[in-house]
């Protein structure tokens, strides 16, 4: 259990999250208009037919609103952790947790 | 029914250049964002999908490549500045049932004795490099027994050493001939050779032991090192063959013409099948100008298969028919080559129907029916229907080899009491290079590399 007099400190998980955000943030327009430059020429008539080349369209078409929804999802997702996280907590709990980000080999 | 793809060639080339950017990109962003995010537990799903999307994305830019390059390949051919261009969609999924031989090399060795019947035996074995980059390996057996008649007189004088006559002689053969043998497919040469060795060693054994020739292929198939077989292939057919020959001081006049039909068929492992029909026939001629030295000649030949593939319940999925002819001319002063060709080149043409079977049980029964009598009306009428769903579903190409070929023989002749007897050795290879193939398109011939 933490000091109640200990000095509060910046929370590393806040931080990454914020960190994220704005990855997410960088990403977005990539992300989510992945595939409109291919819908856009299939519009216009790239490949036409009436059986593979619209399971191709339909697929397609699928994915790419799909992709428009899911990065603002995945921003929903972040924005409400972020809300949900102290911004500050005592020295000792975030040294704690900066060890634990620190130990996520993936990053 | 038939699925035909539009293609605007332009705007193909940006989508497919957007859609493998994006897929790219897909796979990058979410890779950078994946570890963070499920530090946090976070978007866990959304991020698995999108990888999906971007794997799909790049799973599917080869088959539109596939469509783009046909799609120019049609362009180029027709040369009429079309904007948009249309194929058939079973045309670019198609699969050739035999593949395509890159390369080909046979050989064998055929044996033959003469007396008032001949019989032969030979075996052969042929290797082929497949379009996918795989070989095949197909080792036959051959045997045929016949008859022939023959004539023949000749009468001349013999002047400080030098005969002149005249002459002239002509035979003719039927044989009855049997094939059947095995085919293993391999990835690499390096296996094809391997087993040639292993297989040539056993058969040199099981030669000097003595063991009955038709036993050998089941004793080699009970080895550890035998790879298990692909496709077994049995073929039964009747060869004619006459010829004749006419000898004069100034010039000998020689000629042959052999005719074969055969039925044979071919089981694969996966249970599938093909029954044929075939026919060969071969023309040749020579002169030979004594005074000049100059020889002249020249041989057809050609091959016609009627092939019907059957799935592994026996219902047939594909009739097709294949016509292959080559034609070479010489004329040749004492030894030198003054008109000819050294590498002739043959072209295969393939007319293939999908079937959708039992709906089209009426036209294979028309066709077949057609075959047994083919100057009928009903064969006429057979034919028509048939060419016109070729045209309008089938599949036509025509494929270009080059062929090279050379053969040693050793023969012996004499007559015993009026009756002939004769041995005969020949070993004969064939090598051929599939030089092109074109699709046959909208009343175009339109080349294409192999799938």
């Amino acid at each position: 259990m933490s000091d109640p007099e200990e000095a509060l400190v910046p929370n590393p998980v806040y931080v990454d999250l914020q960190l994220l955000r704005h990855t997410l943030d960088q990403l977005a327009p990539d992300m989510s208009e992945a595939l409109s430059d291919a819908m856009k020429q299939m519009e216009s008539g790239a490949w036409r037919g009436r059986t593979t080349a619209a399971a191709f369209e339909a697929e397609l078409t699928g994915h790419h609103q799909w992709l428009r929804s899911a990065v603002d999802t995945i921003l929903g997702h972040i924005d409400d952790r972020i809300r949900t996280t102290e911004p500050e907590v005592p020295e000792s709990e975030a040294a704690a947790l900066q060890m634990l980000l620190d130990g996520n080999s993936g990053y | 029914m038939n699925d035909i793809s539009q293609i605007d060639i332009p705007a193909m080339q940006v989508m497919i250049r957007s859609l493998d950017d994006g897929g790219a990109g897909l796979l990058a962003a979410a890779s950078r964002l994946r570890s963070r995010a499920s530090y946090h537990g976070l978007a866990a799903d959304e991020l698995r999908q999108m990888v999906h999307i971007g794997q799909w994305a790049q799973d599917e830019l080869p088959g539109l490549r596939a469509r783009l390059r046909l799609a120019e390949a049609i362009d180029t051919s027709a040369a009429d500045g079309r904007a948009v261009v249309s194929f058939s969609e079973s045309a670019l999924n198609h699969q050739l049932t035999d593949p395509i031989a890159l390369r080909a090399f046979g050989g064998g060795l055929n044996v033959s004795a003469t007396f008032v019947v001949t019989l032969e035996t030979g075996e052969n074995v042929l290797i082929e490099e497949l379009s996918d980059g795989r070989f095949r390996v197909t080792r036959g057996q051959e045997f045929a027994v016949g008859g022939g008649i023959g004539t023949g007189a000749q009468a001349g004088v013999v002047i400080n050493g030098n005969e002149y006559g005249l002459g002239g002689s002509a035979s003719a053969d039927v044989m009855l001939s049997l094939r059947q043998g095995t085919a293993y497919h391999f990835d690499d040469l390096a296996e094809v050779q391997r087993f040639l060795v292993l297989d040539g060693a056993t058969s040199t054994a099981l030669d000097m032991l003595p063991v009955p020739r038709p036993f050998h292929p089941w004793i080699k198939q009970q080895t550890p090192w035998m790879p298990e077989t692909d496709e077994w292939f049995a073929e039964v057919g009747v060869e004619g063959r006459a010829q004749a020959r006419a000898m004069g001081t100034l010039a000998v006049v020689g000629g042959e013409a052999a005719r074969g039909n055969y039925l044979g068929g071919t089981y694969r492992r996966d249970g599938t099948a093909t029954v044929y029909l075939r026919g060969t026939a071969e023309w040749a001629w020579s002169a030979h100008v004594i005074p000049f030295g100059v020889e002249a000649g020249f041989a057809l030949d050609g091959e016609m298969l009627v092939e019907l593939d059957l799935d592994a319940n026996g219902n047939p999925t594909a009739l097709r028919f294949r016509a292959a002819g080559i034609g070479e001319g010489y004329v040749r002063e004492r030894g030198d080559t003054l008109l000819g060709t050294e590498d002739p080149q043959y072209v295969e043409l393939t007319c293939e129907l999908p079937i959708d079977w039992p709906a089209d049980a009426e036209l294979i029964r028309d066709t077949l029916g057609g075959l047994g009598t083919p100057v009928s009306s009903m064969a006429g009428t057979a034919a028509a229907r048939l060419a016109t769903e070729i045209a309008e579903r089938g599949f036509i190409y025509r494929d270009t080899y080059a062929l090279s070929e050379y053969d040693v023989a050793g023969f012996a002749d004499a007559e015993i009491k009026g009756i002939g007897v004769g041995a005969g050795a020949g070993f004969d290879a064939v090598q051929r290079h599939h030089v092109g193939r074109e699709y046959r398109h909208d009343g175009v011939w339109v080349p294409t590399t192999p799938p």
